[in-house]
This record gives C-alpha cells, structure tokens and sequence, in this order.
C-alpha cells in the first residue's frame, strides 16, 4: 500500500532542511518558488524544498510526475479534496501520539486508539476513491486507486475492527518465556488473551492447574511498581506489534499527504504564476548526454513572484553546448537569465512545470552556483579567498553531468588575476563534463574562451536598447568589451562618467 | 578486561544464587573470549614482545587449567537455554506452569500480519531491546524461584559449578591488560584523526647523529582539537641539516609559529616514548631532555618582574641543558625593549651554539637569524591578500605570491581541478 506518486518504485519523503544548498537556495531566490507552493503551510513548503532539491536525472519518472500532474491540473477540487482527508488522517492522530509514551501498557493503549482512528479514515478513503476514480487518466492515480478499491474492502476493515476489540487484557495475559542474561524471564509470547468465558487454550487449562504460583503481598509500594514493570515488560511485544502497525497506517496516511502536497504545491503555485501573467508549460526532459537546451520566452519565477509581475522572457538556443558565457550591460538581465535557466531545471527535474512558452532540456545532474557576494560575511580571510574557498567546496561536490551557474565570479581581484582563474577553472570543468553558465564581467576571460574554445560554446549579449533603454532580452554575440557602466551611471547619476581612455585592442569591438 | 572485573564484583555481592550462577558462567565465558581473542590478535605481531607473549599465551590456553571452566560453563548455558515455560499474569498473582512447543503462542504475529499491507518497503527498522539491567527485582526473582522449583536439576549442576571454580582470572594476564592499555589508549587516540586524513609515521630514532628531518609534522593537541570540528590542521616540513642546530622561526602573527613550536617539542617527546609522531616521516635525534620556554600568564605570587623572572627560567634551562638536549622557546624577551631584546637573545643565542643544542626559537627578530652559521630561519606566510597559511617555510624573507598560486593553494588550477573531478 504505498502512493507511488512521486517514482513509479519507491517512496517519497521530505528532508530535513540541512545547510547543504544554503548559496544555491539563496543565490536563485528558490524560498520565493517554495513560500508560493506552500502559501503558509510549513508542510508543503518542506515538501517543496525536498522535491525541488532532489533534481530527478531520469526523464521516465520526470514524465511519470507529470502525468499526475496533469491529472491534478484537470481535477483540482478532487485532487485537493484527496489531500485533505490524508492530512486529517495524519493531523487526528497527531493528536493521540504527539506524546509519546514509554510506558508499555500506555504506549499500547494509544496505539490501539491510533489503529480505531485510522480503521474509520481508511473507511472514507475507500468510498472516496471508489467515487472518484473514474476522473483520473495518469497510471500512477490510477493505481492508487486500484489499489485501494483491492486493498482496503469493507471485509478487511470489518476484521481489523474486530482483532482491535480482542487486544483486551482484563481477564489476565496468557505468555510463554525463557531464560536470557542472568536468568532474568525474557523472550515473552503471548496467546490471544482470555475472554473470560469458555474453556480457554490448552495452556490456559495448565495454568489454571499449575500450582506454581505467587502473590504479591501489596505491603511495600516497591513490590507493585514491580509487578507493573513485569506486566509491562511481557506486553511490550503487544504494545511493540499495535505500535508498529499503526506507525505503517500512519506512514501510508503520511506518504499520501506528503506525496499529494507536492502537487497541491503545484497547483497553488500554477494559480499563482497563471495570475501574475507567466506562461506554464510541460516541458520535455531528455537525457543528460544530448545536452539539449532550447526556451522560447523563458522566464524567471522567482523575482516575478516576489514583484508580483512577469519580467521579459528570453528565447535561447542552445543544443549541444557546455559553456555559455553571459556578457554586456549591467541590469540587462544577466543574473535574471542566470537564474531562469536555474530555476527552470529545478522545477523540471522535480516534474513540475516551467515559466516558459515552450521548453526541452537534457537533465543536469546536481546544480550548484558560485554568485559574487555583495558583502564580505567573513571578515577573517579576504574576498578572493572566500570566492576560492567556496568554488573549492563547490569542486568538491561537482561531478560530471552537473551544471553550475557562475555570477560575477572572480571579480574580487584585478581583471587578468580574476581572467586567469576563471579560465582555469572553466576549461578544467568543462572538460571534464560539467555544463557552465557563466556571467561575468571578465573581458579577458570571455575572449579567451571565444579564441580557445569557439566549438560547443554559446555567447550571450545583454544588449544595450534604444535610448538606453533595456529590453531585458539576450541576444547571441561576442563578449562585449566593457559592462557599460557609464550608461547606467548616466542614468543614475545624471551625469555622464569620466573614463579614462580604453586602450585596449578589443575595444573596437564595442 | 575491565568489563569481566566489573561483573566479577557485581557477581560476588549478587544474594540470589540463581541469578549470580548465570552471570558466574558469563564472565568464566566472557574471560575465556577475551584472552582467545587477544592471542588471536598477535598471532600476526611482529614486535619481539609481543611474540614472545603469543608463545606464552598459546601455551597457557592449551592447559586443562584454562580449557575445562569454559566447557563446562557452556554446557551448562545450553541446558539454561533450553528452559521454556508459561506464565499467566491475573491481577497480583502470577502462576508458572511448563510449555508445551505445540502451543501457538503468535497474538503479536497476527496483528503485524493484519496490518502487514501497509508495511512499507523495505520494512522499518525495529527497536533495538532495551538492555536488560543485571540485577533482578524481588518479582523478577520470585519467578526465577517458581523456574527453580520446574526446573531443578540443572539449577543444581549450577550451583556446584560455581562453588568448585577458584582463581579464574590469571594474574599475569591482568598485567599484561595494564600494559596493553597504554599502547591501545595512544593509538585510540590517534584513530580518529587518522581517519580525518591526518598522517602519522613511525619516527626513525638515532642518539649519535644530531639533525632533524621531518614531513607535515602537526601539533597533535591542535589537532585534537580542531579535527571533530571540522577544522583543518596543516602540516608542515621541518629540517635541521648538517651542523644547523638552532631553528629561528619568525613572520607574521597568528601565522602559525607557536603551533610549530608545540609540534616541534611533541615530536621529540613522542618519539622517545616510542610512539607513532604526527607526520609523514620524522629522523629524530633522541634528546636527553627536553626543556621549555613558554610565555607565562602573570604570575602575581612572584614579586619578581617579569623579565627577570624570564631571565630566571633561561638560566634554569641553560643550566641544564647538555649538548644532547633540545630547547624549545616561544617570544621570550619581549617584555622589554627591542634593543634590550636583541642583545639578551644575542647572548642567548652564543650560549646555545657554543652549547651546540639543538633548539627551535620563536621571535621576532630577524637580525637574530643572521648572527650564527648555526641558524637557519623559517617564515610564517601568508598569500597577496594577506590571509594565512599556516604554512612555516624555510627562507629570508616573504614575497608575494600570484593569482595562479592563490588558486593552486584551493587545488583549483586546471591541472589540480581536472585531477579533482576524475575522481
């Protein structure tokens, strides 16, 4: 009995949030994505975080969530309305256990009640389902609800309800025991308790014969606490069976909710982004070695959410590349860019949709980012040191398959220093089969890699617009020799800039 | 060992006999594994010392003396093994009655089995027992009582067993536990920076020829400290060639000298226990003794000031220390001014050479270390930007060092990185 709605052959479960992805996390603003999947449930962002973080590298099973997703996308009021009798399930109970009990004979009773409980939700399951089938088309819904319908018969939850009843010790606890460490009863089984009426087992009549037996004597308060520790310690094997059986009811409700919230997190967001004006598509996952990349009107989610309307989209091209280097004006959309690509591999390799009109893309493996820090956090070692000591971090996780996004990186040291290191460091991950973006600023650095290495690279322009105005798209074009400053510090400061004469060769690149 | 001598204590205090019989066959048990065990372990021990205690120890297990208490104790936990019996808990009384195996005793089995489709796949992990505490209560005992009365034959067998044993534990072998003991703590200390990548090498000794060689030598207490935090302990190469005898360290602060100097110290001392050193290879000259000289913390018993009671502790130490000694100090002088500093060090300096000792100087004058042929100066560095290194090389004086370098020092040039991802 398990939903299979996130891989078509194993669970789902969100994570606790560790500091791992800390600059990926905050360099691509993903708490935007996740607070719009959750609109204020800390479940569902959780559920976000997780499924947003663990990119799936297997195009089949991208294709098998959104299936689902296109079925929830169909069926919203059914959809949502499936994740609210899991979340009471999980919630009610919640209520009985939150307490957990050491105690065996308490630890059994509110398992008992826990099993009672969960015995009427599977009940209303089973009818909701059994109504609503019919709506779902994707295999994974469907065979939830096959599932159930097999599974959970009115016959088999009449017989749970009436074992639950038998759990019933009033009339004495019936166990057989050996000797372990230091000749101390262990290993205690029991039989099904007596009911105080009818002849009982074979063992029951030995016993009732045997003339073995003690009393405790009741004058000392030590004696009764031991003969609750004693019955205590032969119904743990109960309490442990009730106790594990309704942990696995729980985890079943659980792993509905969890695996429905991350489609309700979709929708939500869906409903978000559709009113803000960005497009949503499906996009076509395609596996990593094609090396696929092509958007048309490509957004960015995340700073839209957080303005609350669509910035300009980007179409790109970019099949069969490893490097692709993003010069030109400073506010033309380079880290938006940067970060859309991001973005949009997170959410398709979650098996969400895109903020695109259209998008195919092979799958990265993981995706990391090295972004130039506004402020220097570690007073101790200097800037270049810190971009060094995180890009070293950032190496150490990367494998081939990966794609890193680099944002100003380098730009802590003059510019052949910063050209040189990140050269190296380009070329070396490159050839060794990780995909990079790279906006930068470093003109040495982007011509060398044009002269280097032309082939499977792409060179992205943000373009100055008319008048100097920005339109926010990238164009296909050379490394631009300078970030064009000066307009914007015209703009800002409604003076032109005094610079000094660029003597470079390149320069007339401009 | 120590567990064995603990519960041979408990045992001897325990008033049920029923119950300290069955803990008796568990240490005679126990005892027996564990001297087995540690015989098993030399038999691939190459150390002199410890062939000589394999042969013995193999010898001494072979005897009736040691074979027949564990015999015997392990025929008597079998039939204990094999006691079953059944219980039936009613209010405050408790019967005991014998068990029949054609009794099915599965109530817990069928309601995991009625459940058993929401299990998930692979099942949960199930909680480990509780241990169960040695001693028994008196309900506990007044069971194993009604047992006893089911049951009497082999609880007899047990109580003789117990009586006629003696002198289990062999008091050679309990000294051979105390001495076993200094090796294994050092080692278990050294385990887990081992396993943090640290190296440690077992040091190549000489009492005839002076000098020093050593590869990434740490300061081990440093060590211990930072690796369970994470930290990272930089090692470094220490050399005193021929006719070199005094190592002048000087550079910028916090660069690291003063742990080279506790490295350097550590490294003699180790050696001379004849324990494994921190770092890659060592050549050690053993020192007759080594002497210290560390700021103190202001010490307001003494009514002495502080440079003379620096000079004090100098004197102390020169007084003591023979050619073959080794002298460790750190920033001494430096309360006073700079040129009173110089001419005491200088001093010093003539003292030591004369001496010919082998010494590691930390300070902060670099006239010091182009006054004697016996010197020779190693500097703290740091990179362009000014960070540190920790790393301590041999030369003059500091340079700055290039961009391609500041990336070689984070393994990120593309030789290092390329290398990196083929991993």
């Amino acid at each position: 009995m398990r939903p299979r709605l996130m891989f078509p052959d194993a669970d789902f479960s969100p994570a606790a949030p560790d500091t791992t992805h800390h600059d990926l996390i905050e360099d691509l603003e993903l708490h935007e994505l996740w607070d719009a999947m959750a609109r204020g449930d800390g479940r569902l962002h959780l559920i976000a975080r997780t499924a947003t973080l663990t990119p799936l590298t297997d195009p089949a099973t991208i294709t098998h969530r959104q299936d689902v997703l296109t079925d929830c996308l169909r069926n919203t009021t059914t959809a949502r309305a499936l994740y609210d009798l899991a979340d009471q399930a999980v919630t009610a109970d919640r209520q009985i256990t939150r307490v957990g009990a050491r105690n065996p004979e308490v630890l059994l009773n509110q398992s008992l009640r826990a099993l009672e409980l969960f015995c009427g939700h599977l009940r209303r399951l089973s009818a909701f389902t059994a109504e609503h089938a019919h709506a779902f088309g994707s295999a994974a819904l469907t065979r939830l609800c096959r599932l159930i319908r097999e599974q959970l018969t009115g016959e088999y939850l009449g017989e749970l309800e009436t074992l639950l009843r038998r759990i019933d010790f009033d009339h004495g606890i019936i166990a057989t025991a050996h000797l372990g460490e230091g000749n101390k009863s262990v290993g205690f089984r029991l039989q099904e308790p007596p009911s105080g009426k009818g002849r009982g087992s074979a063992a029951h009549r030995r016993l009732k014969r045997s003339g073995l037996s003690c009393t405790i004597r009741g004058r000392y308060e030590a004696d009764w606490r031991a003969l609750t520790s004693f019955r205590g310690r032969v119904l743990q094997v109960i309490a442990d069976a009730a106790t594990e059986s309704a942990g696995n009811v729980r985890g079943f409700f659980t792993a509905l909710r969890d695996e429905l919230g991350f489609y309700i997190g979709c929708l939500n967001l869906a409903e978000t982004l559709t009113e803000s004006g960005l497009p949503i598509c499906l996009p076509t996952p395609r596996p990593s070695a094609e090396r696929a990349l092509t958007a048309q009107d490509l957004h960015e989610p995340c700073l839209a959410l957080r303005r609350g309307g669509p910035n300009a989209g980007n179409d790109i091209t970019a099949d069969a590349t490893d490097l692709i280097v993003i010069t030109g004006a400073n506010g033309g959309g380079k880290t938006t860019f940067l970060r859309s690509v991001g973005v949009a591999h997170l959410m398709m390799q979650s098996g969400m949709f895109v903020t695109a009109h259209a998008l195919t893309a092979s799958v990265t493996g993981r995706l990391h980012t090295h972004f130039r820090r506004e402020e220097d956090h570690t007073m101790a070692s200097g800037k270049l040191e810190e971009e060094l000591i995180r890009m070293s971090a950032v190496a150490d996780a990367l494998h081939p398959g990966d794609l890193l996004l680099c944002n100003e990186s380098f730009t802590s040291t003059n510019e052949r220093e910063g050209s040189t290191i990140a050269a190296e460091i380009v070329q070396a991950l490159t050839d060794s089969g990780v995909r990079v973006l790279f906006v930068t600023h470093l003109h040495d650095f982007a011509r060398r890699m044009l002269t280097e290495r032309p082939a499977r690279s792409l060179f992205l322009l943000a373009a100055r617009g008319e008048n100097g105005q920005r339109p926010f798209r990238l164009t296909p074009g050379v490394p631009s020799p300078t970030a064009h400053a000066a307009d914007l510090y015209a703009r800002i400061f409604g003076e032109p800039l005094d610079r000094p004469a660029d003597d470079r060769p390149d320069d007339r690149q401009a | 060992m120590a567990r064995t001598l603990r519960r041979q204590g408990a045992v001897e205090r325990m008033k049920h006999p029923p119950q300290a019989g069955r803990w008796f066959l568990e240490i005679v048990l126990e005892y027996e594994t564990t001297v087995l065990q540690l015989l098993d372990a030399l038999r691939t021990a190459t150390a002199p010392g410890l062939r000589t205690l394999h042969d013995d120890l193999s010898e001494h297990t072979a005897t009736p003396r040691f074979t027949e208490p564990g015999e015997r104790a392990r025929r008597l936990r079998d039939r204990l093994g094999q006691v079953h019996y059944d219980l039936m808990l009613r209010g405050d009384k408790i019967t005991v009655a014998g068990h029949d195996p054609a009794d099915r005793f599965d109530f817990a089995e069928r309601i995991l089995t009625a459940f058993d489709r929401f299990r998930p796949d692979p099942p949960p992990d199930r909680p480990d027992e509780p241990p169960t505490d040695m001693g028994l209560d008196t309900l506990e005992a007044a069971v194993l009582d009604l047992v006893v009365e089911l049951h009497p034959r082999v609880f007899d067998d047990l109580a003789a067993f117990r009586a006629a044993a003696h002198d289990l534990i062999d008091d050679q072998i309990l000294q051979i536990d105390r001495e076993l003991r200094f090796y294994l703590g050092y080692l278990r200390f050294l385990a887990p920076l081992r396993e943090a990548g640290l190296p440690f090498c077992r040091p190549e000794v000489t009492t005839t020829d002076k000098g020093l060689l050593a590869r990434e030598v740490f300061d081990l207490a440093l060590a211990a400290t930072l690796t369970p935090a994470g930290g990272r302990v930089v090692g470094n190469d220490v050399d005193l060639r021929d006719g070199e005898r005094i190592l002048l360290v000087s550079g910028p602060n916090q660069g690291g000298k003063t742990t080279l100097s506790r490295a350097f110290g550590q490294l003699h001392h180790l050696a001379a226990l004849g324990c494994p050193v921190p770092g890659r290879q060592a050549r050690i000259f053993l020192p007759d003794r080594i002497l210290t000289h560390y700021p103190r913390t202001e010490n307001l018993a003494t009514l002495t000031g502080e440079l003379e009671d620096e000079l004090l502790r100098m004197r102390r130490i020169l007084d003591q220390a023979t050619p073959d000694s080794v002298i460790v100090l750190n920033e001494i002088f430096s309360s006073t001014t700079g040129e009173d500093a110089l001419a005491l060090s200088t001093a010093v300096l003539t003292r030591l050479s004369r001496l010919d000792t082998q010494c590691l100087w930390v300070g902060f004058l670099d006239e010091l270390s182009r006054l004697d042929p016996k010197t020779v100066s190693m500097v703290s560095t740091v990179t362009g930007d000014g960070t540190r290194t920790y790393k301590l090389l041999r030369r003059p004086a500091d340079g700055h060092a290039h961009a391609i370098a500041i990336a070689e020092k984070h393994r990120l040039t593309y030789t290092q990185l390329t290398a990196r991802m083929g991993r």
